[in-house]
């Protein structure tokens, strides 16, 4: 009950306080040229309770030195709740994203399902129990997920059901009507700066205090009507942090061109360009940072990276945790006693307001 | 109980509505001041300049001080102690004790009912919050009812969902209209985490009468093999009745039946004898207001808890002590000062 009984020791001198402050209370004389007027005077109600303020002050001795002593009592629900990050993924799905410079397992895939595997590992954790230097998975914090190319769309709000994101970004297709290709990187991002920055009244949630966006794209901005740095000054005025991946190889990539009847895929090269200096400018506004993916182990370092960059705190937990009964009111026997502290602060201002008020004297010192 | 939720900080003040109590320091320092100026005016009324100290004493500015500072330096460190600051990490190890409570809601039409303000069921589910309200440690489930019985809420601690989910709950989420409250009794029963079932109780909360689905002699067969108790709660108005709000074709109107409105009244009879064949209580709640912290309290606590698992978590270490002790010396010091010093002075 106790966790330091031993202040409770304190508690002999409340039995000496109670004998000096009341009992030998020294009846305090005031020089005055003749007495004899005073003696049949009747003693008044405030002689009798004269007493009262000194026992306020034992009374809230004794309180205080049993908080002291830190009476406590297992009974108190404490729920710590998770700091959570909200992550908007935006993919690139423009033509390009397929050029077939990633590997996954030693086959070559394109850049749109290298990226795939690698993000479904980052969101939900690359093994049951994780290692150190795996990816652990973003159990705790919203993700959601923006795709783009002439357009920029929305294909999941924020959510915490990350098999839902996950399955949703795995029917992402590349863009095969040209007049929807293009790679509009300003809208995309002003688009996620809206689902970030509405996220608050949406979910009620007022814990989230740090929002990212990832950003990966393998190319200029060519479409779109907002500028990249215009989006991603908005981005910094809202407070959210944008990791920008540029992916692929510059120079000459090996795009599939057609199969063979005897299932080899056929490339030819192709020049491409990524404009690197955009998306370097575009993290360094917003504080966040860019990351170069030119083959699937650097594209996994790069969300190992942004994973140990953005740490979640802690998950959310509830357990019972001992209840401070100086600090907390407790039920005890059917009634609610008040919290110790707190009884002992009200004795010690009803004292100094009675001493004065009712018992005001006009000596000095008292 | 108090619940406390917080982030993992480094620092914590976790009763920051102590700080509205310096308001009453505020009034004790207005009231010194006051006396002070009153002692000045009685003092000069008593005796001329030259033989007020002779007569009365004096005090230097220090002891004046001691007299009125010490006091409010002592109310301020309370305060202080009461905001319960905290900080640096402990790791602690606390077992888990509670009881499982299921609660057994009835979400039949009746329920909407407005003889009960607001409605039946709307006060029937603030009742399962005030519960839950007091409670630490103990894991609640909900079932809900109707002509057909399902386990909504799973046993679990986290009062949070627990509160969101049944807030969403709604005649709707059963199908089938009725009151089978003897197939939600085996559904409840069943629902139990573990085997050992003297920490165990069902709470039923319903308007309804029921014949058809046997419930006292299920209320009786859980007792008897598990050990399960169960109280129950009735609601509505017993004499009069309710009549039950209905939306038919776009008009709102009331339920009928053969064209007359039906009215629907508490039938407490099945929920007496399912609370007695348990060894529960019927709490015959009609139209009142029932203190659910007595209720709890009273038939839920005192049941023996059951150890579901020993914690360990990370938390912050309360410093109250800390300001605590320094009020204390105050105190002391106020005292040592009256007995030893303004003695001297009288």
């Amino acid at each position: 009950m106790f966790e330091h009984p031993w202040f409770l020791v304190l508690l002999i001198m409340a039995p000496w306080l109670v004998w000096r402050l009341i009992y030998q209370r020294n009846h305090q004389a005031v020089s005055f040229s003749s007495a004899l007027s005073g003696v049949d005077l009747p003693i008044t109600y405030r002689q009798r309770l004269r007493w009262i303020p000194d026992a306020l002050l034992v009374l809230a001795f004794v309180l205080m030195v049993v908080s002291l002593a830190r009476p406590r009592v297992g009974r108190e629900q404490t729920v710590v709740q998770t700091e959570g990050i909200a992550i908007e993924l935006v993919v690139d799905r423009s033509s390009s994203m397929m050029a077939l410079d990633f590997q996954i397992d030693g086959s070559n895939v394109d850049r749109l399902e290298a990226l795939k595997n690698v993000a479904s590992k980052f969101l939900l954790g690359e093994s049951e129990e994780s290692k150190d230097g795996e990816l652990a998975g973003r159990v705790s914090d919203l993700v959601g997920l923006i795709v783009f190319a002439g357009y920029a769309d929305a294909l999941t709000p924020l959510t915490l059901d990350h098999s839902y994101l996950v399955s949703q970004m795995n029917q992402v297709r590349i863009v095969n009507e040209r007049s929807e290709d293009g790679t509009a990187i300003g809208d995309a991002i002003s688009l996620a700066v809206e689902k970030l920055s509405t996220l608050d009244q949406r979910s009620g949630r007022e814990d989230i205090k740090s929002k990212v966006m990832i950003l990966l794209t393998d190319g200029e901005n060519t479409a779109g009507d907002v500028d990249p740095i215009q989006a991603a000054e908005l981005a910094a005025a809202m407070g959210i942090k944008i990791y920008t991946v540029g992916m692929g190889t510059k120079g000459r990539a090996p795009f599939p061109v057609r199969r063979t009847a005897d299932g080899q895929v056929l490339v030819q090269y192709q020049m491409v360009n990524i404009d690197e200096d955009t998306l370097r400018e575009i993290a360094d506004k917003t504080g966040g940072k860019y990351f170069r993916a030119t083959d699937s182990d650097s594209l996994k370092s790069i969300y190992q990276a942004i994973d140990d960059l953005e740490k979640t705190k802690i998950e959310a937990d509830s357990f019972v945790d001992y209840k401070e009964l100086s600090l907390r009111s407790h039920r005890y026997l059917g009634y609610s006693v008040p919290a110790l502290l707190l009884m002992a602060f009200a004795c010690l201002t009803i004292r100094l307001v009675l001493l004065q008020t009712l018992f005001r004297q006009i000596l000095h010192a008292s | 109980m108090y619940t406390r939720a917080v982030f993992m900080t480094d620092f914590e003040i976790n009763q920051k509505e102590s700080f509205q109590l310096l308001w009453f320091v505020v009034v004790v320092v207005a009231l010194m001041v006051y006396a002070s100026y009153w002692k000045v005016r009685a003092r000069r009324r008593f005796a001329s300049k030259e033989m007020i100290s002779k007569l009365l004493g004096d005090s230097s500015l220090w002891q004046r001080l001691a007299v009125t500072g010490l006091p409010l330096l002592g109310l301020l460190f309370l305060v202080l102690a009461l905001a319960d600051l905290r900080w640096g990490e402990v790791q602690r190890e606390m077992p888990q004790k509670g009881i499982e409570v299921m609660f057994l809601l009835d979400v039949s039409k009746s329920m909407l009912a407005e003889d009960v303000k607001p409605n039946r069921l709307t006060r029937a589910k603030q009742m399962i919050l005030d519960t839950i309200d007091e409670m630490a440690g103990d894991r609640v489930g909900l079932t809900l009812f109707a002509g057909e019985a399902k386990q909504r809420i799973p046993m679990t601690n986290h009062y949070e969902d627990f509160k969101l989910l049944l807030n969403e709950v709604s005649p709707d989420d059963l199908g089938i209209g009725g009151s089978r409250l003897g197939d939600a009794i085996r559904v409840a029963a069943a629902s139990f985490l573990s085997e050992r079932n003297d920490h165990q109780v069902i709470v039923i909360l319903t308007d309804g009468e029921d014949q058809e689905s046997e419930p006292v002699k299920y209320a009786k067969e859980a007792y008897e093999d598990r050990g399960i108790r169960i109280h129950s709660i009735g609601l509505g108005d017993v004499r009069q009745g309710g009549r039950v709000p209905s939306v038919e074709n776009g008009v709102e109107g009331y339920l009928q039946f053969q064209g007359e409105q039906v009215w629907s009244k508490l039938d407490g009879k099945v929920l007496a004898d399912v609370a007695r064949v348990t060894k529960g209580e019927y709490i015959p709640a009609g139209t009142r207001l029932v203190d659910m912290a007595d209720f709890y309290y009273g038939f839920l606590a005192s049941i023996k808890q059951a150890e579901f698992e020993t914690a360990t978590f990370s938390r912050l270490e309360a410093r109250y002590q800390w300001f605590l002790a320094p009020a204390i010396l105050a105190l002391l010091a106020e005292c040592w000062y009256r007995l030893f010093t303004a003695k001297r002075l009288a």
